[in-house]
């Protein structure tokens, strides 16, 4: 396979790998590494961008998209005309009555953008926020709902958005992984699992993959020394596995042993910078009541916190999933326990990323891999793909916006339909890449993360 | 990376913009496989298609030669012709059309629209190339006849040939060694292996290191690792709690099957069909229980019906996957969009496992609770069985004989129960906590009345009587006033007597023991004396309610006869704390002076007391066993009895089980509209397979999973064969001939040698499916001994095979490759899964129950990879950093990543570092005089080869800077030496071996070390 990036392995000199001083080593492969990938970036305005994830498919009756019509037709049967021949999950074949939403909206901010009452400091920042109300998705179910969100397809195999992008543009830091995962776990609904497979790098080279930071045990699992092992020695045997790598790749002409080469540098980088990056000793208290959280305890909270620390060493890619919107029963009571978990951190980490000055280079989005049915599933929400909010912030965004809208009763997007790879094409479009010139050649086709259908850039809201 | 799925999407962009509506349509459009054979399947072949047993009037439309016959003038089709094809005219009948009223629906316009176009542009029946049979190809020409080494070399070079490339020349020996030893074994070679095959490279020398090789039983491992990934292997059940089940017997069985090459036609039969095999062996039994190793969950509160679907879809997309490559799986909810593949065939081929005991949610506890489970003993658990059984028999026998003295000792036995007495305890007194009402009748009966609460505890006390208490016996019985008549106040008639107190002035009496006329299975009276009161207790529903049952509760010393004064009162507490007002009804409590009572109830009780010249066989056989079971001339047998019955019970509980595969009468199977499990409205079907692969001839009978499997493997099957040698190809070649291992259909790769792909599939299944020889065949090729060249411009893909593949070790094998280096490999072979080392904390997200992960200890920390516990959800560490798969699902190909995790696993995991000080510790045993010799004993030792001048530089350096530090750090030293668990060698200096074992990580971390090529 070959990149049109990859440096001529010849042109190194033996020098570059064991002449340098320790820090040198690798160096030479790691700029390759973190080289900008085909396409020069057109004018940038973000340089990264933090997915808070909520997995499991939040509802969008009970969030951002307000439906008094609904409300007036809770236990009615829904009229046919919505549902007839329309793809349903777990509501298959049984009656379809309406649930009206199960919490009042209020008014925020300036723009007097409404949100349901449960996100009261998501609505102090409602200024800064574009909603979005019309997106749709192909995939009813988590898994492959996850899969399309991520990589535009749900075949397995595809390279996920955050690889993508570090393709694309390359890392901004050389101590920690260019694309970086967070998972929490709430307490109202089903924690749905999350495949590995949600950050793999697909087709791409395997170093875009994505690489998780737990929050339970090491932050990286062995990134601590051997015991008896110092940084230094650590040092001198990353060096010489480093050194006589290289000096085999002169001999096999494997590109992958230059590979592996990167991967030991970023390792053993890791094992310094993730310690430091996790260690929250430092963050005044002012800021951990920000967020609401001590840190250290696996939390949205704590995990939103790390993801500006992760965004202001420089890491391209942050999903920061939470795993518990999957809400089929009692969505009243789940929502007021997962909104409790989610409003503070999320406006939090908008607000510090804003008076940081980060928030104008960095694209924020929250939002699920679907939404949830106007109809209920006894007093929860089936999933649903016809209709589902996200919102949308920094990298120059109009806030205090709202794009997009569904019917009376929030079942189908009606006004400018935001499909999943037209989500994708504008976040490509901010980091400065046209997503159809972000390709790769597998196998004789230019693949790409919007894949083949028309995708379009919502200048709606970027403004 | 999937293989392929670029070209599915090439494939996908081709038919989206088909939509098949009137006027939308042209000619070149009409696809046989996509558009016309399943209106056809779906229309017509019910009675003119393959089943003999349906077909009327000899017609069949699923073969053109068939559908195109002159049938007497009247062709059904008539290739460019619709209208004179009776086909047509038949359907477009307005009077009586086809297919026949009044069950079927007349064809929709534009269906019959894409039959005449089908028709008009000659009606070509062409087949997907995977659904034709193999066929033997022609040998091809080549120029460089002297490069050929065997049949299949023929068939790449001719390749080669037409593309003007040459192949790579021929790899150098230690490359050789090595690749074979990784491909057959999963092993790195000996230094030994290679400079003996180095002195003597002759094609002999080959042959005879590939047969050392087959015949290892690491060979068997090897394979075992790939078949795993298929068959989805894996020591958890996968759902939510992800909890422990039995499975290593079927890992043992598959070792043995590799190990002895057991015919691949045999290997399907057993593991599919195992237990229907007339008089299956424990072996078969233990190789069906590859039907089990679906995904299950124990949740509470899931439903079964929606789980029992999901196993069935399970079975369903791991079969077609491992033998079909089919992607059958995408026809759940809908026909399949490319393959000829119906949702109804996905469900008919889920019918075959039907028959499958099981339940839709497992129960929550303890060890055998994925039942069915075969028990699998060793030969010496057999033979220790077999030795306590022996003695068992022979104590029955004792225990079953007559004598005139146990004769005379009956009689008298039955005599004191004809006499005994059970009075009722005069004035009886009744109180309960919470407010049970009842009354007692003249026979001291009580019944209870009025609101039953959820618990309660009944008190009955009295004076002591004034002759001695031995036992004490409650009795229960049926009342018309309770539900279904009792003996208890539950809506079914039940109760549970949680506890049973006895106190004399307060005090706690002492019991000896207890025993029942009738115990519900995991309520047995004893629970009852268990001292706790609630939980568990005596309960005696038994099919239909209102039967009367008792207890006996023997006191440990006689209660003591009243002497002067006011009388001891005695109190009885009953307790029933199980709740749902699980109480008692209607009861009576007795007592008696006489020894060793036993509860007997009524019918006993009868028949002792009736005559006994009138008693039946069975009953005085009954009788005759009740009272063998309480003489004290029999006491001594009886323990010795009861001794070996409990040392049989030890010993069983450590035989091991497997998940078994157990035919019952088949569940009724439905096709399942859009998957949807409650959706009952769909046909109900019988097993049977996806038309376009063929079908089971079965007489009228239902086919079964044996049926299924013979089908697989009867050398018709047009996949099974290819699909294998495919697979087989890519393990030793790097890619496979065709490339898309996991899809055969449409949507998957074309092969790049369709005439060598049959050509070894027909070799499979002539060799009578002797998977050693294909494998025999490749590596003994001049295709396989290729070296690793770099790319060409001419194939940069590598195509044509012009070349080997480097690539890096599956991740078991990075494992077992540092340990084999470290000397620390254990190679034992087979039994139950080893845990090793793994990071603290790791399974904190695993619940119901909590889990702690405990290590192995002494040489289970050294196995090899592929015996390690495999935790679908949370797989180790190290093996998930080198792609090893969750085997959630078939895994036809894993990738081949190179990330920092993997860096990190192998630097800081502990068991490389231990491999390392102990490869260091031998290392410094070896007395190498020198610095470089040392580093030579070192690179020969794990690589194979001696070092280059800057690997010995680059290691003397390290290795001197170090020796320094440690000599000056010795704690660290001594730490560092510490790591694992296997001793340190105390004879060798600290600093020395901690310098050594930083080199030994070098050497085990280098990328070389860990690929093939």
């Amino acid at each position: 396979m070959s990149h049109p990036f990859q440096f001529d392995p010849l042109t190194l000199s033996r020098r570059t790998f064991l002449g340098g001083a320790a820090a040198g080593l690798g160096q030479a492969a790691l700029a390759s590494l973190n080289a900008p990938g085909p396409r020069a970036p057109r004018a940038p305005r973000a340089k990264r961008v933090i997915h808070l994830y909520m997995a499991g498919g939040p509802s969008h009756l009970e969030t951002f998209d307000e439906k008094p019509e609904l409300a007036k037709l809770d236990g009615e049967l829904i009229p046919a005309s919505f549902t007839k021949g329309e793809q349903l999950a777990q509501l298959q074949g049984q009656q379809l009555r309406c649930l009206g939403p199960r919490f009042p909206f209020k008014a925020f901010g300036q723009s007097g953008q409404r949100l349901c009452e449960l996100f009261p400091k998501l609505g102090s920042v409602v200024d800064d926020l574009c909603i979005v109300n019309s997106l749709q998705t192909d995939q009813i179910n988590h898994d492959p709902a996850h899969t399309l969100f991520n990589t535009g397809s749900t075949l397995a195999g595809r390279p996920s958005m955050g690889s993508w992008v570090h393709y694309g543009l390359g890392s901004l830091n050389e101590n920690l992984p260019a694309f970086v995962v967070l998972t929490s776990v709430g307490k109202g609904g089903q924690s749905q699992p999350i495949a590995a497979r949600q950050w793999h790098s697909g087709f791409l080279p395997s170093r875009f993959q994505g690489v998780e930071l737990r929050s339970v045990g090491d932050p990286v699992l062995y990134v601590g020394n051997p015991d008896g092992v110092d940084r230094e020695r650590q040092r001198d045997v990353v060096d010489a596995i480093g050194a006589l790598n290289a000096d085999q790749h002169r001999h096999s002409l494997d590109p992958e042993a230059l590979t592996r080469i990167a991967q030991y540098e970023l390792a053993f980088r890791m094992q310094a910078s993730v310690p430091e990056l996790v260690d929250l000793a430092n963050e005044p208290r002012e800021v951990l009541d920000l967020y609401g959280t001590e840190g250290g305890d696996g939390s949205f909270a704590s995990n939103c916190l790390l993801a500006r620390r992760l965004a202001e060493r420089g890491v391209r890619f942050i999903q920061v999933y939470h795993r518990g919107w999957d809400h089929h029963g009692a969505v009243k009571k789940s929502m007021e326990i997962t909104a409790r978990e989610v409003d503070q951190a999320a406006a939090a980490l908008l607000t510090d990323l804003k008076r940081r000055g980060l928030l104008e280079d960095t694209l924020v989005l929250f939002g699920g891999e679907f939404g949830r049915t106007p109809m209920g599933q006894g007093d929860g929400r089936d999933h649903h793909i016809k209709a589902f909010s996200y919102l949308m912030a920094g990298a120059g965004i109009p806030g205090g916006t709202r794009y997009g809208a569904t019917d009376p009763l929030g079942y189908n997007a009606v006004e400018n339909k935001v499909h999943v790879r037209d989500l994708h094409a504008t976040i490509l479009h901010l980091l400065g890449l046209d997503h159809e010139r972000l390709t790769y050649d597998f196998r004789g086709l230019d693949l790409r993360l919007t894949g083949v259908e028309a995708a379009r850039v919502l200048k709606g809201v970027i403004g | 990376m999937t293989i392929g799925s670029g070209l599915r999407q090439w494939a996908m962009r081709l038919v989206a913009p088909l939509v098949l509506t009137p006027g939308a349509l042209w000619a070149q459009d009409i696809d046989y496989g996509r558009d016309v054979r399943p209106i056809l399947a779906d229309r017509c072949y019910s009675c003119h298609g393959p089943d003999s047993a349906t077909r009327e009037a000899n017609l069949r439309l699923d073969r053109r030669a068939d559908a195109v016959a002159e049938r007497d003038g009247f062709p059904a089709i008539v290739p460019g012709n619709p209208e004179a094809s009776e086909l047509i005219l038949r359907i477009r009948d307005d009077l009586d059309p086809m297919p026949p009223g009044p069950h079927h629906e007349p064809l929709a316009g534009n269906e019959v629209q894409v039959l005449e176009k089908w028709i008009a542009s000659g009606a070509p029946f062409d087949v997907h190339w995977a659904y034709e049979a193999p066929r033997v190809p022609e040998s091809p020409a080549v120029n460089d006849e002297e490069w050929l080494s065997n049949e299949i070399d023929r068939f790449v070079l001719a390749r080669l040939e037409a593309a003007g490339i040459k192949p790579a020349p021929r790899a150098d020996a230690r490359t050789l060694v090595r690749r074979l030893s990784f491909d057959l074994l999963g092993l790195p070679p000996t230094y030994e292996q290679v400079q003996e095959f180095a002195a003597d490279p002759s094609s002999a020398a080959w042959s005879v290191l590939v047969e050392q090789m087959l015949d290892s039983p690491h060979h068997a491992e090897r394979l075992a690792t790939f078949w795993f990934d298929h068959v989805r292997f894996a020591d958890t059940t996968g759902i939510h709690a992800d909890n422990t089940w039995n499975v290593s017997p079927y890992r043992d069985w598959i070792l043995d099957a590799f190990a002895r090459n057991m015919p691949f036609d045999q290997f399907t039969v057993e593991q599919l069909a195992g237990d229907l095999i007339p008089n299956a062996t424990r072996s078969q039994q233990v190789a069906a229980a590859y039907n089990r190793l679906n995904l299950i969950t124990r949740e509470g509160g899931s439903q079964p019906k929606e789980f029992l679907a999901r196993y069935t879809a399970d079975r369903v997309r791991n079969v077609s996957e491992v033998w079909l490559a089919t992607t059958l799986g995408c026809a759940e909810c809908h026909d399949h969009k490319f393959d000829p593949l119906s949702t109804r065939e996905f469900y008919g081929m889920g019918a075959f496992f039907a028959d499958i005991e099981q339940v839709g949610v497992y129960s929550q506890s303890g060890r055998n609770n994925f039942k069915p489970e075969l028990e699998v003993p060793s030969a010496s658990q057999e033979e220790a069985l077999r030795e306590i059984e022996s003695k068992i028999d022979a104590l029955d026998d004792l225990l079953t004989k007559d004598s005139p003295g146990l004769v005379a000792d009956r009689e008298e036995w039955e005599n004191s129960l004809r006499t005994e007495e059970w009075p009722v305890p005069q004035g009886l007194s009744f109180q309960a906590d919470e407010g049970t009402r009842a009354e007692m009748n003249a026979d001291g009966v009580f019944v209870a009345s009025g609101e039953a609460p959820e618990r309660d505890t009944y008190r009955l006390s009295f004076a002591l009587p004034e002759g001695p208490i031995r036992a004490l016996r409650l009795e229960l019985f049926p009342h018309a006033s309770l539900a279904r008549e009792g003996p208890g106040r539950a809506k079914n008639g039940n109760l549970v007597l949680t506890e049973f107190e006895l106190f004399l002035d307060g005090k706690p009496v002492a019991m000896a023991g207890v025993s029942a006329s009738y115990e519900q299975p995991g309520y047995a009276v004893s629970r009852a004396l268990d001292g706790e009161f609630g939980g568990a207790g005596w309960a005696v529903m038994m099919e239909g309610a209102g039967t009367p049952a008792e207890a006996i509760f023997e006191l440990a010393q006689p209660s003591p006869v009243p002497q002067t004064g006011e009388p001891g009162r005695m109190e009885i507490v009953l307790r029933q704390e199980y709740g749902s007002q699980h109480t008692l009804g209607s009861w009576r409590v007795t007592y008696t002076a006489a020894k060793g009572r036993r509860a007997l109830g009524p019918r006993l009780r009868g028949l002792i007391a009736g005559d006994a010249a009138s008693r039946t066989e069975l009953e005085r056989a009954e009788l005759k066993a009740l009272h063998r079971s309480l003489t004290p001339l029999l006491a001594d047998e009886r323990a010795k009895r009861a001794d070996l019955m409990k040392a049989r019970d030890a010993l069983r509980a450590e035989i091991p089980l497997v998940l078994q595969t157990r035919a019952v009468e088949p569940m009724m199977t439905r096709v399942l509209p859009r998957g949807n499990w409650m959706d009952e409205s769909g046909a109900v079907v019988w097993p049977f397979v996806p038309l376009a692969l063929g079908a089971i001839e079965s007489a009228g009978a239902r086919p079964t999973r044996l049926d299924l499997a013979h089908w697989l493997v009867d050398g018709d099957n047009p996949l099974v064969a290819r699909v294998l040698v495919n697979r087989v190809w890519r393990l030793l070649l790097g890619r496979g001939l065709v490339e898309s291992l996991d899809d055969f259909g449409v949507q998957g790769a074309a092969p790049t040698h369709p005439q060598l792909l049959d050509h070894l599939a027909l070799e499979l299944v002539n060799s009578g499916w002797d998977l050693r020889h294909i494998i025999r065949t490749i590596v003994t090729s001049s295709t396989y001994a290729q070296a690793v060249t770099t790319s060409s411009t001419a194939d940069p893909g590598n195509v044509w095979f012009g070349r080997q593949e480097r690539f890096r070790l599956d991740a078991e094998f990075v494992r077992d490759g540092a340990l084999a280096a470290s000397g620390l490999l254990v190679r034992d072979v087979g039994g139950p899964s080893v845990r090793p080392y793994q990071p603290e904390g790791y399974w904190s997200h695993l619940n119901f129950p909590a889990r702690v992960y405990v290590a192995s200890t002494g040489d289970d920390l050294y196995r090899r990879a592929l015996y390690g516990h495999w935790q679908r959800q949370y797989l180790h560490p190290s093996l998930l950093a080198f792609d090893a798969p969750s085997r959630e699902r078939c895994t036809c190909e894993r990738p081949r990543s190179n990330t920092p995790q993997a860096a990190l696993a192998l630097l800081n995991d502990p068991i490389f570092t231990e491999a390392a000080r102990v490869l260091a510790g031998e290392l410094l045993r070896s007395n190498e005089e020198s610095l470089a010799a040392q580093v030579t004993w070192l690179w020969r030792r794990v690589l194979q080869r001696d070092p280059r001048e800057t690997e010995l530089n680059s290691i003397a350096q390290l290795v001197t800077s170090h020796r320094i530090h440690y000599a000056a750090n010795g704690d660290e030293a001594r730490k560092l030496l510490s790591v694992g668990a296997s001793p340190r060698d105390e004879s060798l200096a600290p600093h020395e071996h901690a310098a050594w074992t930083s080199a030994a990580r070098v050497v085990l971390n280098l990328h070389e070390t860990i690929v093939r090529d």
